[in-house]
């Protein structure tokens, strides 16, 4: 594998110069002439009916430009997927944090003080802000028009769960009357917001003519384009979008936020408007990860074989489910993880409850689904007393095997990565003091699908420009696809250039998420590559005289000339060939398209904790993380996603929660909630397996999202490991501990939360 | 609230300015400079984006009332390569793929200046100290760890 020209090698991203100097330009950075600055006023209620909003205070306010509320905007319901979303809250509050006007002022605090002048009169109402009690026949309804929507996948009515989905396999029934022991249990995970660094920003500027230009923090700039164009009702060519560099978004940015309020003020202002969302406001009102109840039953034989599974999950959603682009999450279908069961049955309810709305966040759905299975196969083997790595690898997938929901899955190579991790880990080793643990966890995720184009074009002096719609919140897309590039055409990196580029500049792409980039905007890059490549040959054939319809098997290229791989001395250079057929530059678009794809990717984690018993404080000392990955295009890129993964992950298992009370989030600042700091992060070895080849150019799968998936579990299997005390409700925080410690009055107890049947 | 003349020296150069005396560094470097390279991620000192260098310290620049600033030399992200030559630190972060979004990067870059200016020979510990009041979501922090040691290889430890 070493012998490839530019993939393969650590290169230094194409951003990295412009990120480390301070020159690279995010939304908020955007300021154009005349610019004004905006602000949402948002509900204090989690259920209220609106009687009256008074704006004419805050209108005589000097340096007020603009105040709109809901009878500004078009009466239209927005969303991914399920239309249920509101552009500003008409009549009805159904979140604490929902945006009832907006102001825009010459300045910050202007808009701030205006804010305070707009008079909103509520009719607090009661709040359904628990999604059991949601449930419930009869529950107050948070939408009671949910079945006049759009985009609900299967009719309902009169309910709060929009979204029941099923999966299954064999007969259930059969396979726990098969079993000799049957094991349940509950587990909860809890809101986290994906933390990005960058609030979201938004600008809007319209022209003489009425057309809009926009710049988004959003990371699917096409997608924003689209919505704008059908909330303003113009055609898609007379909205711009101009994309910036994204903050960071792990699922968060994939839906438009004040983009459309930007646009209504400046429309009544006349004047270009800014909006950047607080601290604050991103976790009252930004898209965090469900909370989710899961219940989990395995029957299993005394041998340890896994012979019947059932899954439930319960996910809360919040207010509204605009902001998923499938209604539904993903993690579903994981509830029943890696392993081969001949029976199966999992199924999930998506459901509304008056808090903040969840989005996606970073494999959306999986670490809630993970951190249950993972516990409780560990649950499961402390029971059977068998080790908990032995009683995964008797269980685990093979290739050739189903999905555990019965779906054809390609290339399974899990015990490869169970293998790798336990070899580079302090697994079966002793244990360095008495309050130390080890846990293991596997996961799987899918590479994404989806459709992006690329232009390659090879200039006439040889160079090469890369345009492609294709976003980079921080992934290394852009470098990935300079890479991908370069290898095609074998041309040194600094002489490929990727820009980014706008809507009416790019062809389309369906944007960064669920894991496609690499795959599906590499392909794209990788084909127009291709394709120019062939031209390039063709004119160099005749200058070579080269037979032409051999031309393509007898020429080959290298540091930007081609030459008969017979006479390797005789070069025609890129820019040659070019002028040879009496053009500037030669092109290839490619546009690439994949809805259905069996490959996935699999990883364990093995992670090594400290736990104070007097405290209950954890410490994740080490997560060894192996990662099958097809093919590592950019190692130090890949290997940045595994570590950046974890450490979300580790925040997940121990740190974070977006505390609620009556439905209102009462931690929403970063030192009340809390991130891992570098004082926090693990020392992680990185393992990448490329073994099982991928659906990417060069065999690559996708990394983005699989390494937050196991961590939780792998901690909460750890602590247990140390202290002896299983924690099933995340975070596991020092207090969960010491209760824990407490009530079970013992050092190291016996799995006593299993409950044991048959 | 009246506006008052604030002169700011910043990466070298004086700007003389006229703001209003709540205003904060953060802002006024952003808005009435235009060194966008210091980043806003809380407003509230709490992810550390915002750090400058304040006399050689480094501090949350949203914590810090711009006009308080009269007459001390204030450096930004825009002021650490010098003529064109990346700072050794700025070298590593893009060698070793520290960056990823970049939104923290600039913040962290100036904190790990302060600290490598008083210490050039820190251990890990005081150089993951000296990033605590940083927050980075995309890196896992591990990447800058090795971008730190390949300046500071060979001392320290």
């Amino acid at each position: 594998m070493s012998d490839y020209y530019a993939v393969g090698k650590s290169v230094p991203r194409v951003d990295a110069v412009d990120k480390v100097t301070g020159e690279a330009v995010y939304t908020a950075d955007v300021n154009l002439p005349g610019i004004l600055y905006a602000m949402a006023k948002r509900s204090p209620h989690p259920h209220a009916r609106i009687l009256r909003i008074d704006t004419r205070r805050a209108e005589a306010l000097p340096g007020v430009k603009a105040v709109i509320t809901a009878k500004d905007v078009p009466d239209i319901l927005l969303g991914l997927k399920l239309r249920d979303a509101p552009i500003l809250a008409r009549d009805r509050v159904r979140f604490a944090g929902e945006k009832v006007a907006a102001v825009a002022a010459v300045d910050e605090d202007t808009a701030l003080e205006a804010l305070g002048l707009i008079d909103v009169e509520y009719e607090e109402l009661p709040a359904v802000t628990d999604v059991k009690e949601a449930m419930k026949k009869g529950s107050l309804l948070v939408h009671e028009n949910l079945h006049t929507y759009a985009g609900l996948p299967a009719p309902v009515k009169n309910t709060n769960t929009f979204l029941h989905e099923t999966f299954s396999k064999g007969d259930t029934a059969l396979g726990f009357a098969q079993a000799e022991l049957v094991f349940e249990h509950n587990f909860t995970t809890q809101a986290v917001h994906q933390g990005y660094l960058e609030p979201h920003a938004a600008v809007a500027d319209i022209g003489p003519d009425g057309s809009v230009t926009v710049w988004s923090s959003d990371k699917v700039p096409f997608r924003v384009r689209s919505l704008m164009a059908e909330i303003i009702g113009l055609p898609i060519t007379r909205v711009r979008v101009i994309p910036s560099l994204v903050g960071g978004d792990f699922g968060g940015k994939g839906m438009i936020f004040d983009e459309p309020l930007c646009y209504y003020l400046a429309r009544k202002s006349g004047r270009p408007v800014k909006m950047v969302m607080s601290r604050q406001e991103e976790f009252l009102a930004g898209s965090p990860r469900h909370p989710s109840i899961i219940r989990l039953k395995a029957g299993v034989t005394k041998s340890g074989e896994l012979v019947a599974w059932e899954g439930n999950a319960i996910f809360d959603s919040g207010a509204y489910a605009a902001y998923k682009p499938q209604v539904g999450l993903g993690g579903t279908k994981k509830l029943a993880g890696t392993y081969r069961i001949p029976h199966v049955r999992i199924d999930g309810s998506y459901v509304y409850t008056h808090t903040v709305p969840c989005g996606h966040c970073r494999a959306p759905g999986d670490p809630q689904a993970s951190f249950a299975v993972e516990s409780f196969m560990d649950m499961i083997a402390s029971n059977l007393q068998m080790d908990p790595f032995r009683f995964r690898w008797i269980n685990a997938l093979e290739d050739g095997d189903l999905s555990p929901v019965g779906e054809p899955w390609k290339g399974i190579n899990i015990k490869e990565t169970m293998t790798a991790a336990v070899k580079s880990s302090g697994w079966g080793k002793p244990k360095p003091n008495p309050h130390y643990g080890i846990g293991i966890a596997c996961a799987e995720r899918p590479t994404g699908t989806g459709e992006s184009s690329a232009v390659v074009i090879v200039n006439g002096d040889g160079s090469v420009n890369i345009i492609s719609g294709s976003s980079d919140p921080g992934t290394g897309a852009r470098t990935i696809l300079c890479q991908i590039v370069a290898e095609v055409l074998k041309v040194p990196m600094e002489r490929i250039s990727i820009n980014l580029v706008d809507t009416d500049s790019a062809p389309y792409d369906q944007g960064a998420g669920g894991g496609r980039t690499t795959f599906v905007a590499g392909q794209s890059a990788y084909r127009a590559a291709l394709e120019v490549k062939k031209e390039l040959v063709a004119s160099a054939a005749k200058l070579l005289k080269c037979p032409g319809e051999q031309a393509q098997d007898l020429i080959e290229v290298s540091d930007g000339f081609l030459f008969m791989k017979s006479d390797p001395d005789k070069k025609i250079s890129y820019s040659q060939a070019v002028k040879a057929v009496g053009k500037s530059q030669l092109m290839a678009e490619e546009t690439f398209s994949c809805n259905q794809l069996d490959d996935t990717c699999f990883a364990t984690h093995i992670a090594e904790v400290q736990v104070d018993p007097e405290r209950g404080y954890v410490e994740v000392k080490r997560i060894t993380a192996a990662h099958d990955i097809g093919f590592a295009i950019n190692p130090a890129a890949a290997e940045g996603q595994i570590e950046g993964g974890i450490v979300q992950g580790v925040g997940f298992a121990i740190l974070e929660e977006m505390q609620r009370a009556e439905g209102k989030v009462t931690n929403p600042t970063l030192s009340d909630y809390k991130l891992c700091t570098s004082l926090e992060a693990p020392e992680i070895v990185t393992l990448l397996i490329e073994g099982a080849p991928g659906p990417g150019p060069f065999q690559a799968k996708s990394i983005g999202e699989l390494p937050t998936c196991p961590i939780a579990p792998a901690v909460a299997n750890a602590v247990f490991d140390a202290i002896g005390v299983r924690i099933t409700d995340l975070p596991i925080t020092g207090e969960k501990i010491v209760k824990a410690l407490k009530e079970s009055g013992a050092a190291r107890p016996v799995s006593a939360a299993v409950r044991k049947e048959g | 609230m009246k506006k008052i003349p604030v002169t700011l020296k910043v990466n070298g150069e004086s700007y003389d300015l006229m703001i209003a005396p709540y205003r904060t560094l953060l802002d006024v470097l952003r808005e009435e400079i235009q060194l966008t390279g210091t980043k806003k991620g809380c407003d509230v000192g709490d992810c550390g984006a915002c750090t400058v260098l304040l006399n050689g310290q480094p501090v949350n620049s949203c914590l810090v009332l711009a006009a308080t600033a009269q007459d001390a030399e204030i450096m930004t992200i825009e002021g650490l390569a010098q003529k064109g030559k990346l700072h050794p630190l700025q070298e590593a972060f893009v060698k070793e793929g520290a960056v990823q979004c970049g939104f923290c990067t600039p913040g962290i870059l100036i904190s790990l200046k302060a600290l490598l200016d008083k210490n050039p020979a820190p251990t890990m510990e005081e150089v993951k100290t000296a990033m605590a009041g940083n927050l980075c979501r995309c890196t896992g922090y591990s990447k800058m760890f090795k971008a730190v040691e390949s300046v500071t290889s060979g001392l320290g430890r």
